[in-house]
C-alpha cells in the first residue's frame, strides 16, 4: 500500500512540476500570473515565458501593464487562424475578457514580446469601452520592441 | 563493500555519458568551448545551415579578441539568426527597416544576428564586432539590473 502511495505521489509530483513549468507564469512580485494553453503549435511554451521574461527586465512598465490585462495567453492559431501574430476576442459566455491568443513563431522572442503587448493593449481596450485601435497598438508594440532591442553602430564613437 | 564500488562506478559511468550526450547535443545545435566554459544556442537557420558561419564568428573572436571571447561567453547564451527590426522615432511598420548587425535584445542573455549575413553584404569581421559589443551591453544591463 505504501509502496503504491509512494509511486502515486511520485507521478503527482511530476506531472505538478511539468504543468508548472510548462503551463504557469507566476510572478507575485508584479502580482502577474498567467496560465499559458498547451499549444500543438510550439509543443512548449518557452517563447511565451521568455518574452515575458524579457518584458519583465527590458521593458518593466508593459510587463506590468501586460500583467495586469492578461490572466490567460492561448498560444495555438490565433482567433482560429492567424500565425505569426496575435489577436483578442471580446468575451462572450461568461469567457474571461483576460484572454489574448499568441502564434508566433518558437524561440522568436522578440516579435512574440511585441505581440503580447500589442494583444494586451486590446484587453485594455475593451476594458475601457474605447473602439480596437490598430494603431495604438501596433505603436505600443514597436515602441516595446525599440526599448528592449539594442543595436550596435560600427560608425559611433 | 564491493557493491558499493561497484553502484559507485556505474553512477559515474551514467554521469559521464549523459553528461557527454548532453554536450554533443549542444555542440550540435550551438557553439561548445569547455575550456573557457562557453556554451551557446544558435538558433534560426533552416536545418542549421548557416550555423557553421557563427562558429567560424565565435572562433574569429576567440583567436583576435581573447578578452572579448571571455565577455561573450560570460554574457551571451543565445544567438538567434533572425532580422531585428530598427524604428525611427515614428516607430511606424512603414519606416521599419532591418538591423545590418543584429541586436542584443535588454532582459535576456540573447542577440540577434542577421542570417545569411554575407549574402546582405555584412563582414564577419562586423558581425564579430558587434558580438563583442553586444555582450558588453548585457553585462552593463546587468550590472544595472542588480544594483
Amino acid at each position: 500500500m505504501s509502496h503504491k502511495l509512494r509511486n502515486i505521489s511520485i507521478a503527482l509530483v511530476v506531472i505538478g512540476g511539468f504543468i508548472w513549468w510548462q503551463y504557469v507564469y507566476i510572478d507575485s512580485g508584479a502580482s502577474c500570473r498567467i496560465f499559458i494553453a498547451p499549444s500543438i503549435l510550439e509543443f512548449n511554451n518557452a517563447t511565451v515565458k521568455q518574452g515575458l521574461h524579457l518584458l519583465k527586465y527590458g521593458d518593466p512598465e508593459n510587463y506590468a501593464f501586460v500583467c495586469q490585462r492578461v490572466h490567460y495567453i492561448n498560444p495555438n492559431f490565433a482567433c482560429g487562424g492567424t500565425v505569426w501574430g496575435g489577436c483578442f476576442r471580446p468575451p462572450s459566455n461568461g469567457e474571461s475578457g483576460k484572454r489574448i491568443d499568441i502564434s508566433t513563431s518558437n524561440k522568436d522572442v522578440l516579435w512574440t514580446s511585441s505581440i503580447i503587448v500589442h494583444e494586451s493593449c486590446h484587453v485594455s481596450q475593451f476594458e475601457e469601452s474605447r473602439s480596437y485601435d490598430e494603431q495604438e497598438c501596433y505603436a505600443r508594440g514597436f515602441a516595446s520592441m525599440h526599448l528592449i532591442s539594442d543595436h550596435y553602430n560600427p560608425l559611433a564613437p | 563493500m564491493k557493491r558499493i564500488i561497484f553502484r559507485g562506478i556505474w553512477l559515474i559511468v551514467i554521469v559521464l555519458v549523459c553528461g557527454g550526450a548532453w554536450l554533443g547535443w549542444r555542440a550540435m545545435t550551438g557553439y561548445v568551448d569547455i575550456g573557457h566554459r562557453c556554451v551557446i544556442d544558435i538558433s534560426g537557420s533552416i536545418a542549421g545551415t548557416s550555423d557553421d558561419e557563427i562558429r567560424s564568428i565565435l572562433k574569429k573572436i576567440k583567436s583576435n579578441d581573447p578578452a572579448g571571447y571571455v565577455l561573450v561567453c560570460e554574457q551571451i547564451d543565445h544567438i538567434r539568426q533572425a532580422h531585428c527590426p530598427v524604428f525611427d522615432e515614428t516607430l511606424s511598420v512603414n519606416t521599419m527597416q532591418w538591423s545590418s548587425t543584429g541586436c542584443y535584445l535588454r532582459g535576456s542573455h540573447m542577440v540577434y544576428l542577421p542570417p545569411q549575413h554575407s549574402s546582405i553584404g555584412v563582414s564577419a569581421q562586423s558581425l564579430a564586432a558587434a558580438l563583442v559589443y553586444y555582450a558588453g551591453e548585457s553585462r552593463d544591463f546587468w550590472q544595472g539590473v542588480s544594483k
